[in-house]
């Protein structure tokens, strides 16, 4: 791959130098401004900011959602960048898994058909795609709800059953948005333990956003973004718990 | 590109329809009432559709058997067609049996003559003359009660049990026909049970042929009116045919050979007319549930808009989210199909049922209009989800990222309404340019193949343009007569649009139907005024030719003006659509003919309106010989005028020129007969309409006598008697009289019977789009859940809650009659032009408003019936249950 170094080749997501302006009436908005994120394989990266810092835009761009207008994404050694739509959903079905804060769920289908989606997409109907979908619900704790649409299921339940769709195609990383943003705390915590067991686990590549130092305190790093700028970035470990973050989080932001 | 080619068809491989069946099939699940609602749409306009095209497949087989029954199952007949009855010399039987193909010959005297029913009324009866020797007709036709006479001669006569029953005849009663001075006095000897249906449209009556021949004065040659030949099996009927033609023009050049399939060939041309009605009637029904299926699939993309970005942002392409919604709207057609082919029988049982006459032959299944309902209900489907698909493979991935859908867009579609008002005007394009600008061939055909498809698809596009300018305009009117804020309504429609206006174009398509048939058929009928001087009567004989002594007699009868007598000599007397067809037409002369007349009487009695030249001066052209006076539509038709000339195909004397002295304002009747005739006959029919002098009519047509009469009747107060004693004295000569201003009012009224009967096809798709109404409501009532939460919570009543559904519904209503009546008016201008560029026929538009208000009544009613049920159903809801349910779906 052109212009792409070896450390970039084998990360499964390098952000290099982004800027992504919007036109917001007759001004101009520079909602990220030069921003450069390495995540390295197995990673869980909270990606922390006040509301209009950039953070959204940043998953957006690293979903391969809209474009940046400077600066590129790479996930797994490619240029999403230079992609056209088609190669570029194709991309996004087989190596990205998406979580919604509103869980995004069909809500005509079972909680089992909305973990299989993607695989319906990709024209996978095969039994390995039914043990892989068995075994997701059986690991997330939902083999008993499979059957049940997610109206019949509660938010903590249908995020997971979210997550579970995001992981089915083994994608390189998981971008989760705001994950626990519609639900309670005892639901939340179940998520994000989820999530940094995938991680922890199962070498999962998992980035967040996250306004809430306590759901940022599962992941094993955190990223600061601030008027479209990364501020800092600091391992977890090295601060006491949620509040410890949290008291990082605002030394960051003043 | 092969890359893309590979990853399609490998996905279509592994599977991908379990994709498309999942989500389909959920998404019914789901929606049950909308997917209900829209399959009985479809399945509603299919069977119109496998009804209508059935039904008249069964008609025209029943017209086929008794065609069969009357003519015979032969394979060919051999005819002279005249005014004159008989013709066929007899002297050919013996010529034609030596045929070696021949197997059999039936002569026969076929004629139409007057019986008198019990009431002294003359009734029109068809005169059969046969030899029941070599007739196979006793064979295939039972006596009910008494036998077949047994000779070819005596006077012993059958009837069918209708005329028996009108006559009060038993068998064993003796009766008379024929004219006051020359009576056939006949012995009734067997009754024969026809089908009723044919019975009642055919009268007949059975006589030995000689005495027929006597009868109709065709005894001396004898001829024949009919050859009926059988062939061996193993002959060839075009063979024959042909053999035979050469030596029968030698005999006579009027002889003609037909064979039978040509007999049933020219009934299906007869039939066409209703043919083409009944696939109308479906594809219009079709149309609107188009339209529904399209409001259907609108809302189902709206409010799916989330899903779908999400899908998008998982990895869905753009192809898969579009062929998702076609796919939906194919499963769709696809079970309305199913339910409707099997809707349609029910139909066609339920009619079999109460109209068995019509169905003598059973149900017959018309294939054509199966694959008619099957290629319509794809097509609809595809092109009613085509925008819905090209919207939702617009969806925007990054929506799946907003905690709450974004709101439909507001936006009145201006560049669709644009493109509306373009195919709109397309039709206008095709006829309004100057005359010979578009060839009339082309005018015809571009109207119904682009000009009505573009003004129908146009003010469907148009529509989202009516629904922000009603709602604007009429919202603030229509809130109070609810007892409703404004504020409450504002938006309510334009917050769907394309939801809405696949709604109102669905209502719009019964009406402008409606409004189409009833303005053309009723504007026609305005133009077609009598002149202020016009025969009181009209004298017909249902018989042989009235020579000179006959016209003379008929002079002195009593009632009828002396000296007001004219013989109106028929050139031609092919047969027009006798029965199974359009009725009205079968109420009109054949009006491929040439009336010849004395022009100094026929313009005396009628006072006609001449557009060129007058009245005088073509009295004295047409005396001069090879003159005619042409009607005002020819004239527009053809350009030709005062002083042109134009050939004629005479009888006698092959190709003659005619020079044209007069154009005249026709009373119309052709242009009716034409209506239900259009193409290639047309220009024969106008140029049937020539007004000539007898003289001609005898020399150059062969005419030697005369069956129709103008009249007067004697001036008096008490006229409707005088006409009664009159048809009773001319009953007694075998005559029928009609009042002019009777027969013309009949045909109104037939008329206006037949255009409430095609207009059924307007009312049947107003009842399918009333299916739409409810779709779109629920839809309505189902996005705003959580705003009428709110609003029970703060105070609204139930009964208010009901009265701004309702209110909707009004309003989704008037856009859908504004539409009607847009797209009417526009296509039957469009129909009185095409009228005056085909036909030549251009009267006044007449509107009949009573008709139109009925229109516009039954679009409100069905749309606020429709709306009932979603209002009552959401006005019982319990607030918080509003609240839940609208937040859920947030």
């Amino acid at each position: 791959m052109r212009g792409l170094t070896k450390e970039v080749l084998m990360s499964p997501l390098v952000i290099e130098n982004v800027t992504k302006r919007f036109v917001q009436g007759d001004r101009e908005v520079v909602a990220l401004d030069g921003v450069s994120l390495d995540v390295k394989q197995g990673s869980f990266v909270a990606i922390m900011g006040a509301s209009g810092s950039g953070k959204s835009t940043l998953l957006h761009l690293m979903a391969g959602l809209t474009h940046c207008d400077e600066g590129r994404v790479v996930i797994n050694g490619q240029d999403i960048g230079q992609m056209n739509d088609r190669k570029l959903t194709l991309f996004r079905r087989r190596n990205i898994g998406l979580v919604f804060q509103s869980f995004n769920l069909i809500p005509t289908l079972t909680a089992e058909e909305n973990v299989r989606l993607p695989l319906m997409l990709d024209g996978q109907n095969g039994p390995a795609g039914t043990d892989k979908v068995a075994g997701l619900m059986e690991s997330f704790g939902l083999a008993k709800r499979r059957h049940h649409r997610p109206d019949a299921m509660s938010g903590g339940e249908q995020q997971r059953v979210a997550i579970g769709r995001a992981l089915v195609t083994d994608p390189a990383v998981i971008l989760a948005d705001e994950p626990t943003g519609n639900l309670d705390s005892s639901n939340s915590s179940s998520v994000c333990e989820l999530l940094r067991d995938l991680s922890r686990t199962h070498g999962r590549t998992i980035i967040m956003v996250t306004h809430e130092p306590s759901v940022a305190a599962y992941a094993s790093e955190v990223a600061v973004l601030k008027d479209g700028k990364l501020i800092a970035r600091f391992d977890t470990a090295s601060v006491q718990g949620s509040q410890g973050l949290a008291i990082r989080y605002q030394e960051c932001l003043r | 590109m092969d890359e893309r080619r590979g990853t399609k068809a490998q996905a279509c491989r592994d599977g991908l329809p379990m994709f498309f069946r999942k989500l389909t099939f959920s998404n019914f699940r789901v929606h049950r009432v909308r997917a209900v609602l829209t399959i009985s749409a479809i399945a509603l306009a299919v069977s119109l559709v496998v009804s209508v095209t059935s039904g008249f497949e069964s008609l025209r087989s029943t017209a086929h058997r008794f065609l069969a029954t009357i003519m015979g199952t032969v394979d060919a007949n051999i005819t002279r067609p005249s005014a004159e009855p008989g013709g066929v010399p007899e002297t050919l039987l013996a010529q034609l049996k030596a045929d070696p193909a021949v197997r059999n010959i039936t002569a026969r005297v076929e004629e139409s003559i007057a019986l008198m029913d019990k009431a002294g009324r003359p009734m029109r009866a068809e005169f059969h003359g046969l030899d029941p020797r070599n007739d196979n007709i006793t064979d295939r036709t039972e006596c009910r009660s008494g036998r077949w006479f047994t000779s070819d001669d005596g006077y012993f006569a059958v009837l069918d049990q209708v005329s028996a029953e009108a006559m009060g005849l038993k068998v064993g009663d003796e009766f008379t026909i024929g004219s006051t001075d020359e009576k056939f006095h006949l012995q009734l000897v067997g009754i024969v049970q026809k089908p009723q249906i044919m019975a009642m449209f055919l009268k007949s009556i059975y006589v030995p042929l000689r005495t027929a021949q006597r009868y109709l004065k065709i005894d001396n040659p004898a001829s024949v009116t009919r050859l009926a030949i059988d062939l061996k099996s193993k002959a060839d009927g075009s063979a024959f045919a042909e053999r035979w033609r050469e030596p029968l023009t030698r005999t006579d050049p009027r002889l003609k050979i037909r064979l039978q399939s040509e007999s049933s060939d020219e009934m299906d041309d007869h039939l066409l007319g209703l043919q083409i009605l009944s696939y109308l009637g479906g594809t219009v029904s079709m149309l609107a549930a188009t339209f529904i299926v399209f409001s259907a699939q609108s809302m189902g993309v709206a409010e799916r808009q989330r899903t779908l970005a999400m899908m998008r942002a998982i990895g869905c392409y753009r192809w898969q989210i579009g062929w998702l919604v076609i796919v939906e709207g194919l499963v769709l057609a696809g079970v309305g199909l199913v339910l409707g082919v099997g809707l349609g029988f029910l139909w066609l049982r339920l009619l079999a049922l109460r109209f068995d006459a019509f169905f003598a032959t059973g149900i017959q299944l018309s294939w054509g209009g199966l694959l008619f309902a099957c290629v319509g209900t794809a097509l609809a489907a595809i092109l009613a989800s085509l925008l819905p698909s090209i919207t939702a493979m617009r969806v925007s991935p990054l929506e799946a990222m907003n905690p709450l859908a974004r709101p439909m867009s507001r936006r009145t579609p201006l560049l669709a309404a644009g493109i509306g008002l373009v195919l709109a005007s397309l039709d206008a394009g095709l006829l309004f340019l100057p005359r010979g600008t578009v060839p009339r061939d082309i005018q015809l055909y571009g109207h119904f193949i682009i000009g009505l498809p573009g003004i129908m698809i146009g003010f469907f596009l148009m529509a989202p343009l009516f629904v922000t300018l009603f709602e604007m305009t009429l919202g603030p009117i229509i809130a109070p007569v609810f007892g409703l804020k404004f504020a409450l309504l504002r938006q309510q429609l334009s917050s769907g649009i394309w939801r809405a206006a696949g709604t109102c174009a669905a209502l719009m398509v019964g009406l402008a139907i409606l409004l189409v048939m009833q303005i053309s058929g009723h504007s026609m009928l305005q133009g077609w005024q009598l002149p202020t001087k016009f025969p009181d009567i009209f004298i017909f004989s249902a018989g042989s030719m009235l020579d000179a002594e006959d016209q003379a007699k008929l002079e002195n009868v009593q009632g009828l003006v002396k000296g007001d007598v004219m013989p109106i000599a028929i050139a031609s007397t092919g047969l027009g659509s006798r029965f199974f067809s359009v009725e009205l037409a079968a109420m009109m002369p054949d009006a491929t003919m040439f009336f010849g007349v004395d022009p100094d009487k026929a313009f005396r009695m009628m006072q006609l309106d001449f557009r060129q030249g007058s009245a005088e001066e073509a009295s004295r052209l047409l005396k001069l010989g090879r003159h005619v006076v042409v009607t005002q539509e020819f004239h527009e038709l053809k350009g030709l005028g005062l002083g042109d000339k134009i050939t004629l195909d005479t009888t006698r004397n092959g190709k003659q020129e005619y020079t044209i002295a007069g154009v005249v304002w026709s009373p119309g009747i052709d242009v009716i007969v034409s209506q239900f005739d259009m193409g290639a006959q047309f220009d024969q029919r106008t140029v049937g309409s020539l007004f000539g002098w007898i003289e001609d009519a005898k020399t150059d047509f062969g005419v030697t006598g005369v069956k129709l009469f103008a009249a007067n009747l004697q001036p008096g107060v008490a006229k409707e008697q005088i006409l009664t004693g009159l048809q009773k004295e001319l009953g007694k000569m075998g005559l029928f009289a009609g009042d002019v201003r009777h027969i013309k009012a009949r045909i109104i009224q037939t008329f206006q019977k037949l255009l409430l009967m095609v207009s059924t096809v307007a009312f049947a798709a107003m009842g399918v789009s009333g299916l739409g109404v409810t779709n779109t409501i629920m839809a309505s009532v189902r996005s705003r859940r959580w705003q009428f939460g709110v609003l029970r919570s703060i105070g609204l009543t139930r009964f208010q809650l009901l009265r701004l559904v309702m209110a909707e519904a009004f309003l989704l209503s008037l856009v859908g009659v504004g539409l009607g009546l847009a797209a009417g008016f526009t296509m039957a201008i469009s129909a009185k032009r095409l009228g005056a560029n085909i036909l030549g026929n251009n009267p006044p538009l007449a509107v009949p408003w009573p008709m139109v208000m009925l229109g516009m009544g039954i679009i409100v009613g069905i749309s606020m019936l429709a709306s009932l049920w979603p209002a009552v159903h959401v006005a019982r809801s319990r607030p918080l249950a509003l609240l839940q349910a609208g937040r859920a779906s947030a």
